[in-house]
């Protein structure tokens, strides 16, 4: 009863959750990828996506809305029948193994190249998992108690690398808006699915946040806020390395450095990183916290601790065991992988639209 | 009971975790084994390209200063195998993470200097943000002189290329990230600093140097930065005088706190001249089209006073250095026009794209952009209005 009782997420914890934790995981090695694809035009890729999580959560919200608060497992299990909803647990389970892979590998690549000088063991990383696994098996009201602290520092994070660089952007760089095509916008944004859809996690979170009047107006412009800053942050990247910013791997600790007074004093702006650093570590581990949730309400399991090592230990084992294989990794998450993504990341949740709960309820009642 | 389980569990993980980092620091390099490199000298030796590092190597305080500077010199066919070379002669690790300057000897001129560059500019070893010039012969034997400005010759030449802000518009300083943008750019243009060495009274300063233990060094040169080399696909093509390149950077910077010599004023009939200071300056540089005309406007405001003058009228004498004279204003004002003439016609001759025009192209008019790259120095039309001001 105190579990259930404290294990409760508000809309301000949403709000937070979503400023603290959406951008950082979007600015390690994404917006390279996305020059790749994009060129000039990668901002309005962000921006596509960016609209296409509003969507997402706009699903989220309202279902959270007609359901009064009830768990999407339930919801599905009530709509759909008991295994339709495991099947659709067990497809998003699939889902955050492989949404984590990406911005862990960055993580891990950004941690060994940059902050380690020469060569790093297997154990470098493993730090990361340990937390990872502490995180997931935890209890969903911890996240919104991060998100409380993190997003101070997501923001300070952001707010100090933007006016470090901001003198050193060439915002014409990318004019003229729109020249490389709507093929290449849209390959841009497709390779980027992994990263985005964040808007999905509402799902899992609705089932613990208590319903309050008018939370629309208030999730829906928080998240807008986050992708905005992903969106400006991809415009500065491509404003500061122009016809580099593909082969620009790790913009996080690069669009601030040649600012003039970072020339003069030194890398303060790794103040900067380190905020966002810190915030990022959390945010690698949403995919794996969800993907624990999915398998234990897929199998009933009380304890979660378990789960938790059991999944973080796998996802341990599949980026070591790939990282001779990275590049075909990673072309294959931006790529082929990007249809699974579009499927649970974005059409599902439309979907959810047609789920009626009050005509069920009333039925139910009657 | 299994709360307490697996808080112990976690305790015994976490402190294991922490022995792994404590006790081989996951194989971080220790400091006496690191060669913190501060410069590097790129020369073409025959085939190969010789690097040149100024090494400061971590000593005790009390060791003699002669020992906190090192410059070593190693070959390869390409600049990375000449720095593993020189970690390879040493023992040392090579630490790139400090080193602030690249300079460039006259042999790396005659070919596309990028080759050797763009390593520096993708690894992850090297902040692209470190200073790039070109230099008078070879780079190696400028990293050897001996100067009065800074024990380390390095670090006396990033004071000249990297002064305060706003304090840098006597030399063109570039960056390597931003010379390799002009490369790949559409302009496919760069430039950099062309450090001179100047031969001066030989000097033993004492004086203390930026809060370093003992910053001064000996010797009898000094360094000039004040030329700049014009780049196109990466070979030097031009070279700018010290008045072009001021005029440059009056283009396309903001500037205080410099200089504009302006000599042979004629007021009342007599000859005078001028040393005027910029105190702050508002420019444009943009590409128009009149029909099919291309036309290059260039809009220059500089509000200065005078800093000196060589006049002995008792009547100017007793000015106050606010006011510049109207004779003096137009002359600057013709002056730099005459620069402005000059580097554009430097640009034509060698299709060094020194403004960006390509990139201004395809930016803002990019449906002329097929008929007109490349073409348009040769076609385009110069509007330039300058106005140098005295406080009003």
């Amino acid at each position: 009863m105190l579990d259930r009782q404290y294990d409760k997420f508000n809309v301000r914890n949403v709000c937070l959750f979503a400023i603290a934790f959406v951008p950082v995981s979007k600015i390690f090695l994404l917006p390279s990828i996305m020059a790749h694809y994009a060129f000039s035009d990668m901002w309005i890729s962000a921006l596509c996506n960016v609209l296409l999580d509003m969507l997402t959560l706009f699903c989220a919200v309202s279902l959270w809305k007609r359901y009064r608060g009830k768990d999407f497992y339930d919801i599905l299990s009530e709509s759909l029948g008991t295994p339709a909803a495991k099947i659709v647990y067990a497809l998003y389970f699939f889902y955050f193994i492989l949404k984590a892979y990406s911005p862990i590998t960055e993580q891990k690549i950004y941690v060994e190249r940059t902050l380690y000088e020469s060569t790093t063991t297997v154990l470098t990383f493993l730090p990361f998992f340990v937390l990872s696994a502490y995180i997931a098996s935890k209890k969903i009201f911890v996240l919104g108690r991060l998100a409380d602290i993190m997003f101070m520092f997501t923001v300070a994070g952001m707010l100090l690398l933007f006016v470090l660089a901001f003198s050193n952007t060439d915002f014409a760089a990318v004019l003229p808006i729109g020249v490389n095509g709507a093929q290449k916008i849209a390959k841009g944004a497709f390779a980027s699915f992994s990263w985005f859809s964040d808007g999905i996690y509402f799902f899992f979170l609705m089932g613990r946040v208590i319903p309050e009047k008018k939370a629309y107006v208030r999730i829906l412009p928080c998240f807008a806020f986050a992708g905005l800053l992903v969106v400006f942050f991809m415009l500065m990247f491509y404003g500061a390395f122009s016809v580099l910013a593909p082969r620009q791997e790790f913009a996080l600790t690069e669009i601030a450095k040649y600012s003039v007074s970072v020339n003069n004093i030194g890398r303060f702006d790794y103040v900067a990183v380190f905020f966002l650093l810190f915030t990022g570590a959390v945010s690698m581990t949403l995919p794996l916290y969800f993907a624990t949730e999915c398998f234990v309400r897929f199998f009933h399991l009380k304890n979660k601790l378990w789960t938790a090592v059991a999944i973080n230990a796998v996802m341990f084992a599949i980026i070591y065991l790939l990282a001779p294989f990275i590049d075909t990794a990673m072309r294959l998450v931006t790529g082929y992988f990007g249809w699974f993504f579009l499927l649970m990341g974005y059409v599902l949740p439309i979907f959810t639209l047609f789920l009626r709960g009050e005509k069920h309820e009333e039925k139910n009642e009657s | 009971m299994k709360k307490k389980t697996s808080l112990k569990l976690f305790v015994i993980v976490i402190a294991f975790c922490a022995m792994l980092f404590f006790t081989n620091s996951f194989g971080i390099v220790d400091i006496e084994k690191t060669a913190i490199i501060t410069a590097i000298g790129l020369d073409k030796k025959e085939e190969e390209y010789e690097i040149t590092v100024q090494v400061a190597v971590p000593q005790a305080s009390t060791a003699s200063q002669e020992n906190n500077k090192a410059v070593i010199s190693a070959t390869g066919a390409t600049a990375s195998e000449a720095i593993h070379q020189i970690g390879d002669i040493t023992g040392w690790y090579p630490n790139l993470g400090f080193c602030n300057l690249i300079i460039l000897g006259e042999s790396m001129f005659k070919e596309n200097v990028t080759k050797a560059l763009d390593y520096f500019s993708k690894t992850f070893k090297l902040q692209d943000s470190a200073c790039l010039a070109g230099c008078e012969g070879n780079a190696k034997d400028l990293f050897a002189t001996a100067t009065p400005l800074d024990n380390i010759s390095s670090f006396a030449v990033q004071k000249i290329l990297l002064k305060n802000p706003g304090m840098t518009s006597d030399v063109a300083t570039v960056d390597i990230k931003d010379f390799a943008v002009g490369y790949y750019s559409a302009a496919g243009s760069g430039y950099m600093p062309y450090i001179r060495s100047i031969e001066v009274a030989e000097t033993q300063s004492s004086q203390k140097a930026g809060g370093g233990e003992d910053g001064a060094g000996k010797g009898n040169k000094v360094f000039d930065a004040s030329y700049t080399l014009l780049f196109k696909n990466g070979v030097q093509a031009e070279t700018l005088d010290d008045h072009e390149t001021k005029t440059f950077n009056l283009l396309h910077e903001k500037v205080k706190q410099s200089t504009f010599i302006v000599d042979d004023v004629e007021i009342n009939g007599a000859k005078e001249n001028y040393l005027l200071n910029i105190v702050d300056n508002k420019y444009k540089v943009c590409l128009r089209f009149d029909g099919a005309q291309p036309v290059l406007v260039m809009n220059a405001k500089i509000l200065a006073r005078v800093d000196d003058r060589t006049s002995t009228s008792k009547e100017e004498g007793l000015q106050s250095p606010v006011y510049l004279p109207d004779e003096a204003a137009r002359k600057a004002e013709e002056d730099f026009r005459m620069y402005v003439d000059s580097i554009l016609q430097k640009c034509r001759n060698t299709q060094c794209d020194l403004f960006r025009l390509d990139d201004m192209l395809y930016r803002y008019h990019h449906k002329q952009y097929g008929a007109y790259s490349g073409k348009l120095y040769d076609m385009l039309k110069l509007e330039l209005e300058v106005g140098f001001t005295g406080v009003k």
